[in-house]
């Protein structure tokens, strides 16, 4: 992240996905309590309705990116060289993990 | 933390943290970034759960019964004090982008009901789910 003109993007979508986060996160968040010791059926039959399934999509993806740029930074303030860019493609492969496994199951639990 | 004479590319490390007084606001800085750090390690259990819930009714039942178990449980509520702490944390850094909030004062309450409003929420939800 040493591209000067980064900084700016990064400042935006930082704020942008924060956003998103507090929209839908919010629900998310108090649905999963609700129904986390509902049982199995309660769960899967909320999952597959798509008012539920595609924000939960949306909300995954602008996490990963929220996470991507924060822990980005904190890579950049601690750590320099070889290390850091071991710790910044460590941080990659895990928030696009993250996101494409989530994105693959909330479209399964949602569509089958 | 040479690496300015190195490269005017690199960037210089921040300083080591014990050279500053600790100050509420500083507290409540590092504490957004440790429990954004944190939170993006919990992520990982919402895989689990979805990869559960995929596999159907029986291993949902196994994975209900390790989330039952006190040690999560503590972890829980620790995570979900984590979101509510970098949800107030955050929208006191909308405050300020605002332009609002700047005099010493504003800033110490902004700090101190971050820490006020996160531990209230945690408590209020685990009271009543």
């Amino acid at each position: 992240m040493s591209n000067k003109s980064i900084g700016t993007k990064h400042f935006i979508a930082q704020r942008l996905t924060a956003i998103v986060n507090l929209i839908v996160g919010i629900p998310a968040f108090i649905i999963f309590l609700k129904v986390y010791d509902e049982g199995y059926i309660a769960i899967k039959g909320l999952l597959s309705q798509e008012i539920v399934w595609i924000p939960m999509i949306i909300y995954i993806l602008s996490l990963s990116y929220h996470m991507k740029i924060g822990v980005g930074h904190m890579l950049d303030d601690y750590f320099d060289g070889g290390l850091k860019s071991f710790l910044s493609l460590m941080n990659n492969i895990y928030v696009y993990l993250v996101a494409l496994l989530s994105t693959i199951a909330l479209i399964i639990l949602g569509m089958f | 933390m040479n690496n300015i004479e190195k490269s005017p590319d690199q960037r210089p490390l921040s300083p080591h943290l014990q050279i500053y007084r600790p100050t509420i606001s500083m507290i409540m800085s590092v504490m957004h970034r440790l429990t954004g750090l944190g939170l993006y390690f919990g992520v990982s259990f919402l895989i689990f759960w979805f990869i559960a819930l995929i596999l159907g009714p029986e291993s949902y039942q196994k994975f209900n019964v390790i989330l039952s178990m006190q040690i999560v449980q503590i972890i829980f509520f620790v995570v979900t004090w984590a979101f509510f702490h970098h949800l107030f944390g955050g929208i006191r850094h909308f405050i300020w982008d605002l332009g609002l909030g700047f005099s010493l004062k504003s800033v110490d309450f902004l700090s101190y009901m971050t820490l006020v409003l996160s531990l209230l929420f945690t408590i209020l939800i685990f009271l009543l789910t």
